[in-house]
């Protein structure tokens, strides 16, 4: 069951590449950042702001507010945020991550319902990436 | 609920586009600035043994308080500094004529409790000696005055701090004092940030420590045993109390004023009293609400007593204390909470996972008794929070009433969480949908609304003869976090983006040997019959829910009683025999049809709708 539902995942995660890919392209031509005509995205920014104040502060509000690239960046900047190191007595060195694709498709997917407009994305990153195998 | 209705199955891609472009749109117009929070240093364990530089020693164990009348003696250890205000001592004449007369409230659960006339009679007395003592309006300078022993008596009235609030949040003046923390993050505010800047972040700060004489380490240590760069005890044993009645008398506001005990927060300060470094530190009799993020907030301290306190409306925090040791809250209420009343978290890690050469002998690091936390979105949480005692509290009202769990694993040490017992509480009640329109309180993390505790990745916990009713979700959720991904599943993740990985773990490390036992399930202290959920199966709404993890052993259910009063009518996913009883290698998880699909549901789905997962509806009254 456990390769199932993984399996199921990915089953989803592959059937709506498409349209997130069209979501994405969509949200950056609203975002002012521009449309490359390209069908596949850029690749994650590695450097610039992401949105929100701080990245342990950010929330869906500011994932909302903030313009396509900054949400890209935060994708990377929660990466290295929920990767860093535990402090495990069970052998575990850093936290799970998500593969930023996947991340920026669950921030996307949580943060449009009003409800979570105060969740912390960091909390919703973490979150999903200990279930991303569950 | 609302959000089902607005963003259901029914409503097509592109309307869902639409409308989430046109909301933040609007949010950019609409919405003001919000304040800028700080980013936390990597913090550590304190030293478990007392520090007797100072006398009497600070640490080793939970301080004692001492008496409100001592505080008027010229003998004994510290120096008394009174703050009041000019109606201080009306205010504490009222309120000891009504505690008098109709009573005071310690906590909801109590009742009024009644001051004896020659109690109110004292109490009257001590007061009024302290006003005449008074020589401060401010209680950050009375803090920032004192030294080792020393003792801050507050008189009864509304506290704002005018002076910390005008005080520079991200002060360009205090930039040459942040650090690179365990994140990467080179924006993280340093101890000696705190200690030269105590009022950028904090409405009160009560530093216990001089900065230590060499930097701390860059990178941090991945051994959170022990402050590297901790310096001589300039304010432990300190002690920070209200001089009224209750803690209703005493009130430190950290935002808009105007709001009462209630929303919205208005937060000006992330934090209305922080204690950090704070060995032996108490505090008593106040209140505090409205910060950004934590009302009380106890760091890398070794000895704290938080006694007779209420917090309200904390952005994400009434109270949390953070990698401490010797620690106990008690005779408390917190309530408004965005994510939990009272978070215990990263409590020395004392239990079962201890480092034997810190820690020779199994002790409890952290208590909490005596408390009620409620109308937050969580009731209490414990991320990797180890070792704590919980119980006599009662945790109502909430969405979820209690959760401990390694969900945000880094940062916080001590994973695997482990070693809690959670005896004689009640929760109950616990319905309160944060999530609905309309509602008062602002939840910064998704939980299940309906929901009496659970336990996400933790290992050898007791959770024993508590009471779990009326909680229409389910009762009890037990449920691993799965570490053995962190490579990632069948090369879905990049490994040039993991920072680390451990494929070695597997069986997973989380959710093993939990013992559930001795529980009411489903019925009121007064008899009343009150289910946890439906007793449906196929939704899971029981009262006790295991997820079955494939691997996982040692979990047991045993000698708890459901609502008929008999273990007959315990209600449970999966349902008896399949929910084990015995505690050994025999108990283990075979995967759970039901429970894996709500569990990626609502925590890792790539196209979250509300239609596949409930939590944030409020479920219907069984």
């Amino acid at each position: 069951m456990v390769h199932d539902a993984v399996k199921a995942v990915d089953r989803r995660l592959r059937s709506r590449t498409g349209r997130a890919a069209a979501l994405i392209c969509g949200l950056a031509l609203l975002g002012g950042c521009g449309g490359s005509g390209h069908s596949k995205p850029p690749a994650f920014p590695t450097t610039g702001a992401g949105v929100g104040t701080s990245i342990r502060t950010a929330n869906c509000s500011d994932w909302q507010r903030g313009p396509v690239e900054a949400r890209r960046r935060t994708v990377v900047l929660l990466r290295g945020f929920a990767g860093g190191p535990i402090g495990s007595s069970s052998g575990i060195q850093n936290g799970p991550v998500l593969d930023d694709t996947r991340a920026y498709r669950v921030l996307e997917s949580y943060c449009a319902n009003h409800f979570a407009r105060g969740f912390k994305l960091y909390k919703l990153y973490e979150r999903a990436a200990a279930f991303t195998g569950h | 609920m609302w959000s089902s209705v607005r963003f259901g199955g029914s409503v097509d891609r592109s309307h869902r586009l639409f409308i989430a472009v046109a909301a933040a749109l609007l949010s950019a117009l609409l919405l003001p600035t919000l304040a800028s929070a700080h980013v936390e240093r990597a913090s550590y364990w304190p030293d478990p043994a007392p520090d007797c530089s100072v006398h009497p020693c600070a640490g080793g164990t939970v301080p004692t308080a001492r008496s409100l009348s001592s505080a008027l003696s010229t003998s004994g250890a510290g120096t008394t500094r009174v703050v009041c205000q000019p109606d201080s001592l009306t205010r504490a004449q009222q309120s000891i004529a009504s505690a008098e007369s109709t009573g005071y409230v310690v906590r909801p659960t109590q009742g009024r409790q009644k001051l004896s006339a020659s109690a109110g009679s004292a109490l009257l007395a001590v007061n009024r000696d302290l006003f005449s003592r008074c020589a401060f309006n401010s209680i950050q300078d009375a803090v920032t005055q004192s030294g080792n022993n020393d003792r801050v008596v507050i008189m009864p009235g509304l506290y704002t701090e005018p002076k910390s609030r005008a005080a520079l949040t991200h002060d360009p003046a205090c930039a040459k004092y942040t650090i690179t923390n365990d994140r990467g993050n080179a924006s993280a505010v340093s101890y000696a940030y705190q200690f030269h800047c105590p009022n950028d972040q904090n409405l009160i700060a009560v530093l216990g420590r001089a900065p230590g004489p060499k930097p701390p380490p860059q990178p941090p240590l991945s051994d959170r045993h022990g402050i590297p760069d901790l310096g001589p005890c300039i304010r432990c044993n300190l002690q920070m109390e209200g001089s009224g009645v209750s803690a209703d008398d005493v009130v430190i506001d950290a935002g808009r004023v105007a709001s009462g005990d209630s929303a919205p927060i208005g937060p000006v300060k992330d934090v209305g009293i922080r204690a950090d470094r704070a060995d032996g530190f108490v505090l008593r009799n106040v209140k505090v609400r409205h910060a950004g993020e934590h009302d009380i907030y106890v760091l890398e301290s070794d000895g704290y007593l938080l006694d007779r306190f209420k917090t309200f409306y904390g952005g994400e925090y009434g109270v949390l204390t953070f990698v401490e040791d010797h620690g106990l809250m008690q005779n408390c209420e917190a309530a408004g909470n965005g994510d939990s009343g009272l978070y215990p978290g990263a409590g020395a890690d004392t239990g079962n996972q201890r480092d034997v050469t810190i820690y020779p002998k199994f002790r409890y690091s952290q208590e909490m008794r005596n408390c009620d936390s409620h109308h937050n979105a969580g009731g209490y949480s414990g991320t990797d929070g180890n070792a704590t005692h919980v119980h006599h509290n009662n945790f109502y009202d909430n969405a979820l009433g209690f959760t401990t769990d390694v969900f945000t694993a880094p940062g916080h040490p001590g994973f695997p969480q482990d070693s809690d017992l959670i005896e004689n509480n009640n929760f109950y009640s616990n319905n309160f949908n944060p999530y609905a329109a309309g509602s008062d309180v602002v939840p910064s993390v998704p939980l299940p609304v309906g929901t009496g505790l659970w336990i996400a990745g933790g290992n050898d916990n007791v959770i024993r003869n508590n009471r779990f009713y009326d909680n229409w979700r389910r009762g009890v959720m037990i449920f691993a976090v799965p570490d053995q991904f962190v490579c990632g599943p069948a090369g879905s993740i990049d490994p040039s983006q993991l920072a680390g990985c451990n494929p070695s773990a597997i069986p997973p490390s989380t959710s093993y040997r939990n013992q559930l036992y001795g529980n009411v399930m489903g019925r009121a202290p007064n008899g009343t019959v009150a289910p946890n959920g439906t007793g449906d199966v196929a939704t899971g709404r029981t009262d006790f829910w295991w997820d079955q993890y494939l691997g996982n052993t040692g979990n047991c259910w045993h000698d708890n009683v459901g609502k008929a009063g008999t273990a007959a009518s315990v209600t449970s996913t999966p349902p008896a025999p399949f929910l084990p009883s015995a505690c050994n290698s025999s108990s283990m998880g075979t995967v759970g049809p039901q429970q894996e699909p709500e569990l990626l549901n609502c925590l890792a789905d790539i196209e979250f709708k509300t239609s596949t997962c409930p939590w944030f509806t409020t479920p219907s009254k069984p």
